[in-house]
This record gives C-alpha cells, sequence and structure tokens, in this order.
C-alpha cells in the first residue's frame, strides 16, 4: 500500500515537472517567431504543443538512459527520484518568475545529483559525468550557437540586401515557421523522454514492471507527451518577452538565423551523441544572430543575468534536492514524506496561483 | 596513459558537433535565403519579361529550396534514429 501510494506520488511529481518543462521551454521554440510577427502569439503556441506532442511519439530510446554516468543507478530509490524532480520543479519555477530562460534538463540532474549526494553521500553521484555531460556542453553550446548565427546572418545579409524588405521578410517569417516546427519536434523528442524515462524507473523499482527487457508503457508515453503539450500551450510568457524581445529587438532575419541555426545544432550534437541544452542553443543564437549586426544590439545586462541563472541551475536545484530528501527521510523510507511535501507544493502553488488572480491587472 | 580530460569529454563528437553545426547551419539558412531571393528575382524579372534571368532565378530559387527541404527530412530521420 505504501509502495503504491510513493508510486502514485512519484509519477504525479513526474507529470508536474514536464507541464513545467513545457511552459519553460516554450520560449525556445516561439519566441523568435513571435518577436517578427511571423505568427501570432495562440497560434504559435498552440502549434507548438501539437508538435511537442507528435515529437513524444517519434523515438523511445533515450527514455531509459536518465541519470546515466551522473548517478550512481543502483542506490537511486523512488525518495530520491522525487527529491530530485522537486527540486528541478523549484528552479523551472523561480526562473520562469524572473523570466530567464534556463535548462530543464539540468535543473533534472541538478536535483537528482543532490539527492543522491545528500542520500550516499560522494559515493552517489559520479563527477566526471557532471562535467562531460553538464558542465562543458552549457559552455560549449552558447558559444557555438553564438558563433554559427553571428557568421550565418552576415552571410544573410549579404545575400539580400539589395532585396527589397517586403519579400525578404516574408520569406524569412516562412522559414522560421519551418525551423521553428523542427525545433518544436526536437524538444518534444528529448524532453518528453526524460519524464517517461523517471516514470519509466519508478515503475521498475515498484516492481510494476521488469528490471530488464522492459519497454515504456503506452500510458506513459501518452501521459508524457500531454504533459509537456499542455505546458507548451500554457506558455512561459515571461522567458517568451525576455527572448523575443529583451536580448536584441530582432528583424526577421536574424529570427530565421537564430532559430534555423538553433535546430541544426541541436540536431547535429543529438546526433553524434554530444547533447547540449535547447535553450543554451537558442539563446547564443539569438544573441550571435544580434551581436553579429551590431555588438550594441545586445543588451549585455540581460544576457549576463541568463549566464548567472546558467551557472546557478546545477547548485541551486541540487541544493533544493538535497534539502527535500533530507525533510522526506524524517519520516522514514516510505511514502509519507513525499506525500506531505507533495501535497505542501500543491497547496503552496494553487495559493500563490489564486493570490494572482485576484490581483487587478496592472497597465502596461 | 588516457589524458583525464578525453575520458571526461568526447573530444572526436564535440568536434564533430563543432564543424556539423557550422557547416549544416550556415549552408542550410544560407540555402533558404537563396531560395527567398531567387523567387524574389524571377517574380521581378517576369514582370519585367526577362526571360532567361527568369529562368536562372527560378533555377536558383528551385535548388535552394530542394536543399532546405532535403535538410528538413535528414532532421526527421536523426529524430527517428536517436
Amino acid at each position: 500500500m505504501g509502495s503504491d501510494i510513493l508510486l502514485i506520488v512519484v509519477v504525479g511529481t513526474a507529470l508536474a515537472f514536464d507541464f513545467t518543462n513545457g511552459f519553460h521551454d516554450t520560449a525556445n521554440v516561439v519566441a523568435t517567431s513571435i518577436s517578427t510577427r511571423a505568427v501570432a502569439p495562440r497560434v504559435a503556441v498552440g502549434i507548438a504543443a501539437l508538435l511537442n506532442f507528435a515529437g513524444a511519439f517519434i523515438s523511445l530510446k533515450v527514455a531509459a538512459t536518465v541519470g546515466k554516468g551522473i548517478v550512481d543507478a543502483s542506490t537511486i530509490t523512488m525518495q530520491i527520484v522525487f527529491a530530485g524532480l522537486i527540486g528541478a520543479i523549484a528552479w523551472n519555477l523561480a526562473t520562469w518568475y524572473l523570466g530567464l530562460p534556463s535548462s530543464s534538463s539540468h535543473a533534472l540532474i541538478g536535483g537528482v545529483a543532490g539527492a543522491a549526494f545528500a542520500g550516499h553521500g560522494a559515493a552517489g553521484v559520479q563527477f566526471d559525468g557532471l562535467l562531460g555531460k553538464v558542465l562543458i556542453p552549457a559552455l560549449v553550446a552558447p558559444l557555438l550557437a553564438f558563433a554559427v548565427a553571428g557568421l550565418t546572418i552576415l552571410v544573410l545579409y549579404r545575400l539580400v540586401a539589395r532585396l527589397r524588405p517586403g519579400p525578404a521578410t516574408r520569406g524569412f517569417r516562412l522559414g522560421q515557421l519551418l525551423s521553428g516546427g523542427m525545433l518544436a519536434l526536437a524538444h518534444g523528442t528529448n524532453d518528453a523522454q526524460k519524464t517517461m524515462g523517471v516514470i519509466t524507473l519508478a515503475l521498475i523499482a515498484h516492481g510494476s514492471i521488469p528490471a530488464s527487457g522492459f519497454a515504456v508503457p503506452t500510458w506513459v508515453v501518452v501521459a508524457a507527451a500531454s504533459a509537456i503539450a499542455l505546458g507548451t500551450y500554457a506558455g512561459g510568457w515571461r522567458i517568451i518577452k525576455t527572448m523575443g524581445t529583451r536580448i536584441i529587438k530582432m528583424d526577421s532575419a536574424q529570427g530565421f538565423s537564430a532559430q534555423t541555426v538553433g535546430a541544426t545544432v541541436i540536431l547535429a550534437a543529438s546526433h553524434v551523441g554530444f547533447p547540449l541544452s535547447t535553450t543554451h542553443v537558442i539563446s547564443g543564437g539569438i544573441m550571435g544572430a544580434g551581436a553579429a549586426k551590431s555588438v550594441s544590439a545586445v543588451r549585455w545586462g540581460i544576457a549576463g543575468n541568463i549566464a548567472a541563472a546558467w551557472a546557478l541551475t546545477l547548485p541551486a536545484s541540487a541544493a533544493v534536492g538535497a534539502g527535500v530528501y533530507g525533510f522526506t527521510r524524517i519520516f522514514g523510507s516510505g511514502a509519507a514524506g513525499p506525500a506531505i511535501v507533495a501535497l505542501a507544493s500543491a497547496l503552496a502553488l494553487t495559493a500563490a496561483l489564486l493570490r494572482r488572480l485576484r490581483q487587478p491587472v496592472a497597465a502596461t | 596513459m588516457k589524458p583525464i580530460a578525453s575520458s571526461i569529454v568526447d573530444g572526436h563528437a564535440l568536434l564533430q558537433v563543432i564543424y556539423v553545426s557550422l557547416l549544416a547551419g550556415v549552408g542550410i539558412a544560407t540555402a533558404f535565403a537563396l531560395a527567398v531571393l531567387g523567387t524574389t528575382r524571377a517574380s521581378e524579372s517576369r514582370r519585367a519579361r526577362r526571360t532567361s534571368a527568369t529562368v536562372g532565378y527560378g533555377a536558383i530559387a528551385l535548388a535552394g529550396a530542394a536543399v532546405t527541404s532535403a535538410a528538413v527530412v535528414v532532421g526527421l530521420v536523426y529524430m527517428t534514429q536517436k
């Protein structure tokens, strides 16, 4: 009975994380298209949600590799997974509130690593894996996208310099629909699988499915795809505003450049087995497309805040994950601790939402 | 002895990511821009009744669109193979 409740709590929390992953990362896919008026905001998030949903069904091959090489898999319990998810959700909500794009994947890894550290000490975490799979890719992704998007926009400006602005703008807006669609599909494929992996791990730990030769159950795929699509449709408008208008004031060629380079870098990296964060790539691409036109076109203060959020993602989510794990252990190894934390979190979020709904809409 | 850095980071994969991203990123965006350029110029040439220019720019537009379409298909195949 206790393990059944714990399983339900972990599955519910994993789907909540998937939802925050969706609305946090909506900006990666739609911000540039909305900013350049390639597509209306609600239509953009609707298309992105549908493509995220479809993308979740494209491949299931990496669903079982969550946390591989970063934490010692033999020491992972459902409490650790739960605490890691809460750490990631907390970081996603905090950065969304501040309007800062940050990596949901890194937040999940940080949360689980922090909880594993609290549970088993340094032996529970593979620090080489953290360096190779999180920290170095976090440096490579924005710098690579910055350089490629910068070079691309210089080539594009040269090519279309003598065209009338109207046809060129319409053309690049069409291109943005194409590259945005590819990004949304890739995001659904990559990110929904993380949640599928977490739920599958919990089902294995519970004994509901065998540890060897298992397949991700269909209901898990449908639930994860639905949660990320609903989150995407909800739209993280604060982050969309930051990425679409606050880093640079972009034209359609810059938006096309950032988005196309973003999709290309993510797919190329994913194909050679060097996965990069979508958020880091798109943010770097936007900055590169702006800086190539004029260095002063980039609001470096905003860019600095975003970089600071990236640097803090791992330690902050790890600290929350460790704290939550420590708290749940006060109530033993059963379902009581996670159930209390899940209930308290749900109540706090509902109260915050109600308070916000009661506030009068400020004129902008 | 294997250097520590190479055991942490797959240097070969990293280099591949850099050059594939550079070639494909710049290449695909350029192909699409050529499609935009070709379509616009072909349309202007057709209105000015310049047949050879219309055919030339039309060919550029078609080539750009073909490369872009092929890139989309390759991207979809990559996604399914992950």
